[in-house]
């Protein structure tokens, strides 16, 4: 065989291996598809309304999902609904329409000048349909409106960042004008978020509440254990170094404790050795009081200990199991030095269920 | 896990006419007597924000904040 024909095979495979490689990758992530789609449709925007409304819906699309998948990574199941955003034929409707009779929300976009104004309305009414929606209706309004301004917030954050200033001077500041409570739980939900529990903690706590009821309809007395259960979570938000905090929740419903793997000094012994016979014996007792999930919390050198923990309950795997475990960069806010006013951490959160309280 | 999909319907702004006009109300639009079901301002071509189907009628919603407030407690009431 000729040196060309084997230089003209060897191209061909490596061109056809890439191609599948692209492929492959686009398959299992088409959000992405959608975000490239969304940016080719951007460029050619102006040339006609077909094209201009393709680059809204996909831009839109895309994000939204692109973040669906983000948290679902953080606890699985908080947004469980895939979002497709198509614009409507406005020929399609007419008063004979069999369309009239189903119930929908139309959201009216702007033109491609105006696309933060569209991503942050159509974010809004995306969230409040899939945001943990088998148990959004037994969680107190009022909270609920919170942690939905605050999602909203993150995925602006997250996927769009741009946007974000449009998003707090032209809705959540008006929201959050004259109203003290949705104050005050947006700056707990602030600290939750950037500690990385907003998800992993709270959400899936007023989840797996709601799944306890769901499909029966919401009644006012199911609004309270959830509330009381925020007011514990503020104890944890607004805890300070070294400060010890009560780590235990037990409602009727909520039967939770967070173990914070503490300062490197109470985990370490003086020879560098892992000491976590104070956790393993919290645990237990937990177990003891009808406590059917934790969480241990770890930052930067004490993950260690935390990952220490889980291998011991590992080996009591009748007795506990795991069901997440995460580890993510949080920022922290140092008010006393100016080198590390925000400096970036690695830290952990690992949930277990514990079988006997279930 | 189940992966379900959500559909979010969007109306562009420029088909706004001809959609007013396919359900009989580009005329009571175009003289000011359609209004926010919340705020009971006339609905313009400036301040809406979004159009709820429920059963055989259009509810309007516009853009102000606090509609869109009592917008999403009657959703948490209809839950």
């Amino acid at each position: 065989m000729s040196e060309e024909l084997l230089t003209i095979i060897g191209l061909v495979t490596s061109w056809s291996l890439t191609f599948a490689i692209i492929s492959i990758y686009f398959l299992f992530h088409p959000e992405k598809v959608e975000k490239w789609f969304a940016i080719i449709a951007k460029l050619f925007s102006f040339t006609s309304k077909k094209v201009e409304k393709i680059h809204i819906s996909k831009d839109i699309q895309s994000k939204l999902n692109i973040y669906r998948k983000e948290v679902n990574k953080e606890c699985e199941g908080l947004v469980p609904s895939k979002t497709k955003v198509k614009f409507l034929n406005p020929m399609s409707f007419g008063e004979d329409r069999v369309e009239h009779h189903e119930d929908k929300v139309i959201i009216i976009m702007k033109n491609r000048k105006n696309q933060d104004e569209n991503f942050v309305k159509a974010s809004l009414f995306c969230v409040e349909n899939t945001l943990i929606p088998n148990a959004r209706r037994y969680v107190d309004p009022q909270l609920m409106k919170s942690v939905d301004l605050q999602f909203v917030k993150n995925l602006i954050a997250k996927v769009d960042k741009a946007k974000l200033n449009y998003y707090i001077d032209n809705h959540l500041s008006i929201q959050l004008e004259n109203n003290n409570e949705l104050v005050e739980n947006i700056n707990i939900l602030d600290l939750l978020s950037e500690r990385g529990v907003f998800t992993r903690i709270l959400l899936k706590v007023l989840r797996d509440y709601g799944l306890q009821f769901f499909p029966r309809p919401s009644i006012p007395g199911h609004y309270e254990e959830p509330r009381i259960f925020f007011e514990k979570i503020k104890e944890f938000a607004n805890k300070k170094p070294g400060e010890d905090i009560n780590p235990t929740f037990k409602g009727k419903h909520i039967k939770i404790s967070i173990i914070m793997i503490g300062r490197s000094a109470k985990v370490f012994t003086e020879a560098g050795d892992v000491n976590v016979s104070p956790y393993m014996t919290w645990i237990f007792s937990c177990e003891d009081k009808g406590i059917n999930s934790i969480f241990l919390l770890a930052r930067d050198r004490t993950i260690i200990a935390a990952q220490h923990i889980a291998g011991l309950l590992d080996l009591m795997p009748e007795r506990f199991e795991m069901v997440a475990n995460s580890v993510y960069s949080v920022k922290i806010k140092n008010k006393y030095s100016l080198k590390d006013r925000d400096k970036k951490s690695k830290a952990i959160c690992i949930n277990y269920i514990i079988k006997e309280n279930l | 896990m189940e992966s379900r999909i959500k559909t979010l319907d969007l109306l562009h702004y420029s088909d706004l006419e001809q959609f007013l006009k396919n359900i009989k109300k580009y005329n009571d639009f175009k003289e000011g007597k359609i209004l926010c079901k919340f705020c009971n301002e006339p609905i313009t071509l400036d301040n809406i924000c979004a159009i709820l189907l429920r059963k055989d009628d259009f509810i309007f919603l516009c853009n102000k904040e606090s509609c869109y407030t009592n917008y999403l407690q009657i959703q948490s009431e209809n839950w």
